[in-house]
């Protein structure tokens, strides 16, 4: 144990700089990441202190892997003139030494992670689970590299600079997906868990993430073990590329495209409707249709349970019943609704007899409080537009996907006026939603349905513009709506209920979607809502599907 | 007592032969010159003994332990200095020492200081910004304050200017006498360890030509000229190396001198022609073996 401490203290020194810039690029990086709004980063407006978020976050990377790489070789037995093979070092202290340095630089930051969760994110099962998956994430780059350099290094004296060049893009490939999975703030198939979501694939992808790493940690102790015989280097690593090839992860790690994500989307479609009152008379949300893992749900329920408000005015908790038995759900420990209702005290119901949808209210101008409610939004925060399912048009068949919102809030920025709202729809598809009001006090409203790519930015009262889009859903058409006139404003065919004929403006070029609502008067815009439908429902079903509630004071 | 014993060590690296069916001897308290030319195996065979490399065939024993199995109670006892080491070079002296200090029970802080007093190393420069000689007495310095029972160094005055041999061989020398050590020292440079050993060995990648004490050695090695000689038989006994001969004058090395039996001989065989015999250094030992081994090699191919 001693012999172990002086290597590992001899490793802090001898890398003291690398650490030191490691942990630097840390520090700052997280900081950022805690206070950069997700929809400037993923925006790249170009401030400084995005260039700064990314600029950290490439530089903890590369000392990461550069100090795995770093560690092992440093004393690497395959070098018959390592100094510490004729000084009093059993291998098994030397490499355990060099394993735990790289096991401590990697868990760091998985530590930070799950300690964000904590913070931010109560409703979060298995901790120990997300640790682990965080981990699995950060070391996987460095400790294969580390095993890839390993082997590189036996292999010089017998292959040909192929290998080593295999094994090198090998290397780059894995940081350029974690580099990848970093930017899109993804940390590849294990951060479902963090929504609860743990399937049968993930677990499979999981297995395959865990595989090469458990290899390369394999490669490193059988270098030590056997001095970095190059036939068991070469093996293990043939099957470690094996498996990278054979896995999906790296690939799902890039961007999927519009079909795979919606065939994703259709996956983890679940609905929920409005009870009205359970047995013992209060209100309960019936949760179904989560197909795969009941626990989906878990997240967002303990989130939101204590926010909610219900119609009659009351301010009870929400009950939540498992449905349709008593498997799979539950509400976060009473700890954690305290935190999050002191956090999150202003998310409540929107009357579901109203409105569909919840609302966001600023409550008051204290900029810390603004700021303190995006933090959890920022993180995992799935919010539920409920519809009373009696009220929506619906035809059999749809209830699933218009019943219920799924609305993962990425961020929420307030800037003076102006409050922005990021959301994660579903990996990898992003909304971004960006609503103005005139006022702190103003309460915003946003929902979005699925095929729903588009950032909208509407200032109450005065137009309402669909602008920004990444994605025109071909299928789709956008109205404003106001439920209490039974109005709907269709911009693509022009017609308005109750006469009105407004025409809309839709600029291909810069994609721009404008309602020149101008010509609507204030009393028609109040209660107004912007919907999204889809073409095909609107041709069959006389009225909207999933809709977002237009509020101006 | 044998510190090391070696019985038929062979190693390959790939399909050159390094060293084969070396069999070495080293007594306990003896200070051992392993000799011979470069790629004669002195290296291979050396970290053969330190675990560094396995052996491909035969078995070694260090300290009474097969050298496979050498571990971290083993190295306590024996220190290693090496051309070829990996010194890590970004520490300073000072924490050079604290590094080797941690690391064994046996050191002894009053050697240390003397060694350091002695060697002149600045304690807060970093290794790598000390000449070579310099980074050499830092390893020696590191392998000698803890009082190995051996001593083991591999070319160790190899890069070394005249005068820091000296110092080198001086503090080995010094540091000798303080304790009953034994040391195996590998190297070509033969005038540094005749002062320094009292066994020699010589090696040239197979069996070990030569392994006996210094004395043993310079008794029986005599280099030998006559001249005007009036005949000659032609026969040149297999202990007569380095054989000259060129008008009437012949010259040779004698490896089985026997004092008053080897004159009867020589005059028996030169004709009575008068016979210069002097004692011969190591450096003549060791050139007039290497040639020897080298025209023998010639012949068998």
């Amino acid at each position: 144990m001693k012999r172990l401490l002086i290597v590992f203290l001899k490793d802090a020194r001898r890398f003291r700089v690398l650490l030191g810039v490691w942990a630097g690029s840390m520090a700052v990086h997280y900081y950022l990441y805690i206070h950069l709004s997700p929809a400037e980063v993923a925006g790249g407006r170009g401030s400084w202190a995005v260039v700064l978020f990314f600029a950290s976050g490439l530089a903890f990377w590369i000392s990461l892997v550069l100090l795995a790489v770093l560690l092992v070789l440093e004393d690497h037995p395959g070098n018959s003139c390592a100094y510490w093979r004729t000084q009093p070092f059993k291998w098994q202290e030397v490499v355990t030494a060099k394993l735990g340095w790289c096991i401590v630089v990697t868990a760091i930051p998985a530590v930070a992670y799950t300690c964000s969760l904590i913070q931010f994110n109560l409703g979060v099962k298995a901790l120990w689970l997300v640790f682990l998956s965080e981990w699995a994430v950060y070391a996987l780059a460095p400790f294969c590299a580390a095993a890839a350099a390993v082997t590189a290094e036996t292999l010089l004296r017998v292959a040909n600079n192929l290998i080593i060049a295999l094994l090198g893009m090998g290397v780059v490939g894995f940081a350029i997906v974690s580099l990848g999975n970093l930017a899109a703030a993804n940390g590849g198939p294990f951060q479902d868990i963090l929504h609860g979501r743990l399937v049968s694939q993930l677990w499979r992808d999981g297995t395959l993430l865990i595989l090469p790493l458990l290899l390369s940690l394999a490669v490193v102790v059988a270098a030590y073990r056997w001095r970095a015989r190059w036939a068991i280097a070469w093996g293990i690593s043939a099957c470690l590329i094996w498996i990278l090839v054979a896995s999906e992860w790296p690939r799902n790690a890039f961007p999927l495209s519009p079909k795979k994500a919606a065939a994703m989307a259709e996956h983890i479609q679940y609905s929920a409707q409005w009870s009205g009152q359970d047995a013992a008379g209060a209100p309960a949300l019936h949760v179904t249709g989560v197909p795969d893992d009941p626990n989906y749900m878990l997240v967002p329920l303990a989130l939101l349970a204590p926010q909610l408000n219900l119609p009659n005015g009351q301010h009870p908790e929400m009950k939540v019943r498992p449905y349709p038995d008593e498997s799979g759900l539950s509400v976060a420990p009473a700890s954690a609704r305290a935190a999050v209702a002191r956090v999150l005290g202003n998310l409540r119901a929107l009357n579901p007899s109203d409105y569909p949808g919840f609302r966001i209210a600023l409550p008051h101008s204290d900029p810390k409080v603004v700021r303190t409610a995006p933090f959890i939004a920022i993180e995992h925060a799935v919010l539920f537009q409920i519809h009373p399912v009696a009220e929506l048009p619906l035809r059999p068949g749809v209830r699933a996907r218009a019943g219920l919102q799924e609305l993962k809030v990425l961020g929420v920025r307030r800037t003076g006026a102006h409050l922005d709202v990021q959301l994660w729809e579903c990996r990898p598809t992003s909304v971004l939603v960006r609503a103005w009001g005139r006022s702190p006090a103003d309460l915003i409203d946003f929902a979005a349905d699925q095929p729903f790519p588009n950032t909208v930015r509407y200032s109450a009262g005065l137009n309402v513009t669909l602008e920004q889009v990444q994605r025109v859903c071909p299928d789709a058409v956008y109205a404003l709506v106001n439920r209490g006139r039974s109005e709907i404003l269709f911009p693509e065919t022009c017609s308005v209920g109750a006469n009105r004929t407004i025409l809309s403006q839709y600029n291909a070029f810069d994609r721009t979607f404008t309602f020149p609502v101008e010509a609507i008067d204030q009393n028609w815009l109040d209660g107004a809502t912007l919907v999204a439908v889809r073409r095909t429902w609107v041709e069959t079903v006389d009225g909207a599907v999933s809709t977002v509630p237009v509020v101006s004071r | 007592m044998n510190v090391i014993e070696a019985e038929n060590l062979t190693y390959h690296y790939r399909r050159t032969n390094a060293v084969r069916g070396l069999n070495l001897t080293v007594p306990e308290g003896s200070v051992f010159a392993l000799l011979g030319p470069n790629g004669a195996g002195k290296t291979t065979t050396i970290k053969m003994l330190m675990n560094l490399l396995r052996p491909d065939a035969g078995q070694a024993r260090v300290l009474g332990v097969s050298s496979t199995l050498l571990g971290p109670r083993e190295f306590e006892r024996i220190g290693y200095v090496s051309e070829n080491q990996d010194l890590p070079l970004w520490m300073t002296v000072d924490r050079f020492a604290d590094f080797g200090r941690a690391l064994h029970p046996t050191w002894d802080r009053d050697l240390e200081l003397k060694l350091r007093r002695q060697f002149d190393l600045p304690g807060r420069r970093p290794l790598e910004h000390l000449s070579r000689g310099m980074t050499m007495k830092a390893a020696l310095l590191a392998a000698l304050s803890f009082r190995p029972k051996l001593l083991v160094l591999d070319e160790p005055f190899s890069g070394l200017d005249p005068l820091a041999r000296d110092e080198f061989t001086r503090g080995l020398l010094e540091a000798s006498t303080e304790g009953d050590w034994t040391i195996l020292v590998s190297t070509h440079d033969i005038e540094e360890v005749e002062r320094l050993c009292d066994w020699v060995g010589m090696i040239e990648r197979g069996p070990m030509r030569i392994a006996e004490s210094t004395e043993s050695l310079l008794s029986r090695y005599r280099r030998v000229e006559a001249v005007n000689v009036p005949s000659f038989n032609n026969i040149v006994p297999d202990e007569w190396l380095d054989f000259e001969r060129a008008d009437g004058a012949v010259k040779f090395a004698d490896r089985r001198y026997v004092a008053g039996q080897s004159e009867t001989a020589y005059a028996s065989a030169f004709g009575g022609a008068p016979v210069q015999v002097r004692p011969m250094t190591l450096r003549e030992i060791f050139i007039a073996e290497a040639r020897s081994s080298r025209a023998l090699g010639k012949e068998v191919k």
